[in-house]
């Protein structure tokens, strides 16, 4: 007897999308359950975990176990889960406002720890669920909104890719919402690769920030193999204007927690606690 | 990001019919995804039954091949974009129905412009066959869009202004 695989619809739940008409993150959970599918995934042996935004809706739209946790914090979240239940696939989703500023501790700490795990933060520039103020990765001198400081906001954008190569992120790619496939295989390779895994995906709000549309003529493949040298990721990256999509680093650490998973019964840990 | 299509790896009217299915499949999708979007996030109803009929077509398109039987290899003969999936990009939440028709008359003219590439391109007398019945084909669903579409009501010249837009100015 055959065991039972799963389809990429198989991976989408009965809750419909509130998302703008034209929003890249339908592309992305079609890039999820798609990489799920190709994975051999089983819906109730994978996890996804979220903070709060636009694109941290991702749980209720997926059929998988999931959590819809607070703002910032679903890598505290989804580390835990994984910890505590390794034979989990865990993947986190969320957007570039919880990931890097409300949450941007937990990121730089989520690098270094290094659990096995996906983190995947869908980037348009800008927080869409409260209507438009700039986010990390907003460029310098965008002010096309009320919400925007005159002239923007004159602070240097944050750099994802790089800052987690330099926290120690093991594995580091760029995607497109505007190419669902390819993306899909970039998360798979992300989740299939031990350690965590961070995918950015640029994926337009094209109500706050309706060039955004342009992305699909500026983004392009990245024109080179992955590197495993940290050192030759940090000159890339570097040099990255934030348009180059596909795997740009595949390190080799051994994950977090291979020696760090409790392994004394429930009792036993009572058991210390009794007084 | 576009990638060059790849016909040669198209090798039999089997994998070309799956390729079709899953292509309509995929465009039902989509169109079924900008029909639930337009109703729940814009309330603009007239636009979102246009989107669903069109995922009604398309899933009436796909019902037209047979399902392949067991599981498919990574089938992606045209690169990255799928000529027959609507671009989500293209969308606006202010458009109309004449607009989704338009819109979906455009994905049948790409796609009508593949199986034209694949007619011309293929060495294998049966998929170079079936391509040509796939351009009619196309040619059809062109025309029916194109029928579709001038049916509906011509949006105003002033159709994408919003009193109230998202983005709002200081000033207003």
């Amino acid at each position: 007897m055959n065991a039972v695989t799963y389809a990429a619809k198989d991976f989408k739940s009965d809750v419909k999308p509130v998302w703008c008409p034209g929003c890249g993150d339908y592309a992305v959970l079609s890039s999820i359950t798609k990489a799920f599918a190709d994975l051999g995934l089983k819906p109730h042996e994978t996890s996804v975990v979220s903070g709060i935004g636009c694109s941290s809706r991702i749980p209720a739209y997926t059929n998988t176990y999931g959590f819809h946790s607070i703002h910032g914090r679903a890598l505290a979240v989804g580390q835990g889960l994984k910890l505590a239940r390794p034979d989990l696939t865990v993947l986190v989703a969320g957007g570039d406002g919880d990931g890097f500023s409300i949450g941007g501790n937990h990121f730089l700490h989520a690098c270094r720890r290094n659990v096995d795990l996906t983190y995947i933060v869908m980037d348009n520039r800008v927080y869409g669920m409260t209507k438009g103020q700039p986010s990390p990765t907003t460029e310098s001198d965008w002010d096309a909104s009320a919400m925007a400081p005159p002239g923007g906001t004159g602070m240097t954008p944050f750099h994802p890719l790089a800052i987690a190569l330099a926290a120690g992120a093991n594995f580091i790619a760029r995607g497109f919402s505007g190419d669902p496939n390819g993306t899909a295989e970039i998360i798979a390779e992300a989740i299939r690769h031990p350690g965590f895994s961070f995918v950015a995906i640029m994926s337009p709000c094209i109500t706050f920030r309706e060039e955004q549309r342009e992305w699909k003529e500026t983004m392009r493949k990245v024109g080179m193999e992955p590197t495993t040298d940290s050192a030759q990721a940090a000159r890339r990256l570097m040099t990255d204007d934030g348009y180059n999509c596909g795997v740009l680093y595949r390190g080799n650490r051994v994950s977090y927690g291979k020696d760090k998973i409790a392994s004394a019964a429930v009792s036993d840990l009572d058991a210390e606690f009794t007084l | 990001m576009s990638g060059s299509p790849d016909f040669k790896a198209i090798t039999s009217t089997a994998e070309l019919f799956a390729i079709v299915r899953l292509m309509e499949e995929s465009s039902a999708e989509r169109y079924r995804e900008l029909a639930e979007a337009f109703e729940i996030s814009c309330n603009n109803l007239e636009t979102a039954e246009a989107f669903r009929a069109l995922a009604e077509g398309e899933d009436r398109h796909a019902a037209e091949f047979p399902a392949p039987v067991g599981p498919l290899g990574a089938l992606k003969p045209w690169g990255e974009e799928d000529p027959e999936i609507a671009d989500p990009g293209a969308v606006h939440y202010l458009m109309y129905p004449w607009h989704a028709y338009d819109l979906a008359l455009r994905h049948e003219q790409e796609t009508l412009a593949i199986f034209t590439a694949l007619a011309d391109a293929t060495t294998i007398p049966e998929v170079k066959a079936e391509a040509l019945r796939l351009v009619e084909r196309e040619k059809g669903h062109m025309d029916r869009m194109r029928e579709l579409r001038d049916i509906q009501p011509i949006p105003p010249d002033d159709w994408d202004e919003d009193d109230d837009p998202p983005n709002w100015e200081a000033s207003d």
